[in-house]
């Protein structure tokens, strides 16, 4: 027993030789090497089909054996009319969703923090407040088609209450796609994005609130000048990867809920690389496409990252 | 003390009004599921009429009842819940042993390893590349495309290493002296008592099998048809519609007979509610690693 004893310990003894301590590993290698072989195959063989960006792809050569067309499909993209307009586009709806719906679920976990009493009700609120995260967008969309549709639940409540006088197309009017898009959006993420918001204010020490009330300070007050700067970290780094993530957009919303009627502004980057890509079958342009969007995405965050040290002296790196 | 006074004046305008607003969010926040189901629950031939909102008029299940007698949805379902159960229950063990191992400081490459994986949350080939790589994978309208590349998730594995790395070490170290080896120890004695964890990254993925459908339009085609997918071209597509209220099954007929007509509002709010029950049923579960999970997640970048 006792040699065994010794062994288990010096397992990670480095006097030992690299041969002798990998065959003592080798049931652990056995455990980790699948998933080493996974990350391989399924990330890093597509990180090396980047290199299409730079070839004209042909499909009887494969990859490796296309021949190169250089900065040529970059070249097409600064010529690119319709690619400027889903680049519009992308930036216009994430502009949306950084103002309108950025402050959301702060508010929103504000709201749930303040609540004191009722904890059955604070619960029921919570777990009701995550669930459209759970759903999927293919259920979101055909809730959203019928709902809204000129027979649905929408147009005919505001039919009776005289608020228009015949069915309004929703999802097929540029200004209230918007509007949809926005609204979607923050329904489906405020709750969970909530989460780490009320994480941040339930380790803010009590205390602090405590001193605050022997000096009189009002709900409010307590709210601006103590729970407010505690989460002033979160904050800015979602705030940070939100930006970063701007000329990303959510491509099944987008994908499922746009038509011909609002495609002036509902085609975003990211439809329109599965259109160029996959509906075109042109796989060299539209990795061009998906490799600036991976550039301009790393670019956004340095300069977020940047610019909120300059200001708030915090940063994700 | 702060606690006494605020027993003293419970209730304040302030909280009244902050009650009422939540109350307001969260029926705002149910109410597209509440309204499905209700839909779903009405007679297909009243639901036309328009104007279910909070409560359905005329109970019926003859909705469900029809769908579950169309093939293509069965089949779609079946899919559904094969691609939900393999796809779980493959990439949570696969996720705890690659996560074990890398939990290891003393295991050779466990640097390497981990850096590869987290280069992974923040690069990735796009689009075209990956479906190329899917295709040569030979993973086209391959069942497996369902299972394999969500084997391993860089995040699940960084929870699950957290854990792990937070077990008591003596809990090894028995075993390892009486002569157990790493895969005795693992299955035996490290799966078992990290059930907690094991069993909500497997309803994670569980979640994530069952609302895919970007990977059914991609690689799978009609042969590997899920029901998110069926959702989605009934969506898209109103002759998939009038296939499915047209049908020749004598389940169908005797419903005809009972004066039941399918219209696409109903078939459609039907579907959705089959898609949405599972989940509803199971995200309470989750909550309690929510904080853990999106923590992980937002560290990511």
């Amino acid at each position: 027993m006792g040699k065994k004893n010794e062994m288990a310990v010096s397992v990670g003894n480095s006097q030992m030789s690299f041969w002798r301590r990998l065959y003592e590993q080798r049931y652990m290698m056995l455990l980790v090497l699948p998933g080493v072989v996974l990350l391989i195959v399924f990330y890093y063989f597509p990180l090396y089909g980047i290199l299409l960006a730079f070839k004209d792809y042909n499909p009887g050569l494969g990859i490796s054996g296309s021949p190169w067309a250089g900065l040529k499909y970059f070249r097409e993209i600064l010529t690119d009319v319709q690619f400027f307009k889903s680049l519009r586009n992308t930036f216009i709806f994430s502009f949306l969703n950084l103002a309108v719906g950025f402050p959301v679920p702060i508010i929103f976990a504000l709201m749930i923090n303040e609540l004191f009493q009722a904890k059955l009700f604070k619960r029921v609120v919570q777990t009701i407040s995550y669930l459209p995260h759970f759903l999927s967008w293919a259920f979101v969309a055909s809730f959203l088609n019928t709902f809204l549709s000129d027979r649905g639940t929408l147009n005919p409540l505001l039919i009776n209450f005289g608020i228009i006088d015949e069915p309004y197309g929703f999802l097929g009017n540029i200004t209230s796609f918007v509007f949809v898009i926005v609204i979607s959006t923050i329904w489906k993420s405020f709750g969970y994005s909530s989460i780490i918001y009320l994480a941040a204010m339930t380790s803010i020490p009590q205390e602090m609130y405590e001193a605050a009330l022997i000096d009189g300070a009002t709900r409010m007050q307590k709210i601006r000048y103590i729970t407010l700067p505690s989460i002033r970290s979160t904050v800015v780094v979602l705030l940070i990867l939100q930006i970063s993530g701007m000329i990303h957009s959510n491509f099944e919303q987008f994908y499922l809920l746009q038509n011909p009627l609002v495609s002036e502004i509902g085609k975003v980057l990211d439809v329109y690389t599965y259109e160029v890509g996959m509906q075109k079958a042109r796989f060299s342009y539209a990795t061009a496409v998906g490799l600036f969007k991976s550039v301009v995405s790393f670019a956004l965050l340095v300069i977020a990252n940047t610019v909120s040290r300059r200001i708030t002296g915090e940063g994700i790196y | 003390m702060a606690r006494k006074i605020k027993k003293l004046n419970r209730y304040t305008p302030f909280d009244v009004f902050n009650i009422a607003l939540l109350a307001i969010i969260a029926f705002m926040a149910f109410y597209p599921f509440w309204n499905v189901l209700m839909i779903s629950l009405n007679d297909p031939t009243d639901t036309l009429q328009g104007g279910i909102t909070l409560w359905f008029r005329k109970f019926t299940l003859a909705n469900y009842n029809h769908i579950f007698n169309q093939s293509a949805f069965v089949r779609a379902f079946f899919m559904s819940v094969a691609r939900t159960l393999i796809g779980a229950s493959t990439s949570v063990i696969f996720t705890a042993a690659f996560s074990y191992g890398l939990s290891k400081k003393w295991l050779i490459g466990q640097k390497l390893f981990m850096t590869l994986l987290v280069i992974t949350m923040y690069v990735s080939g796009g689009l075209i590349p990956t479906f190329l790589n899917i295709k040569n994978l030979g993973l086209y309208q391959n069942f497996l495309v369902y299972i394999l590349p969500a084997l391993l998730n860089s995040y699940n594995v960084i929870i699950m290493v957290t854990y792990f790395r937070g077990l008591p070490a003596e809990l090894e170290e028995s075993v390892r002296i009486d002569g157990g080896n790493d895969l005795v120890i693992f299955f035996r004695i490290v799966l078992p008592v990290s059930m907690p964890v094991v069993a909500t990254i497997a309803l994670f993925n569980a979640v994530g099998q069952w609302n895919s459908w970007f990977d059914t339009m991609l690689y799978g085609g009609r042969k590997l048809m899920t029901m998110q997918m069926f959702l989605v071209e009934l969506i898209q597509d109103a002759d998939q519609v009038r296939k499915l209220m047209s049908s020749g099954s004598s389940i169908a007929a005797s419903l005809a007979k009972l004066g039941y007509k399918p219209n696409v509002e109903s078939i459609k709010a039907t579907a959705m509610m089959i898609t949405a029950i599972p989940i509803i049923m199971v995200y309470p579960f989750l909550q309690k690693y929510f904080v853990k999970g999106i923590m992980v997640g937002s560290l990511k970048g």
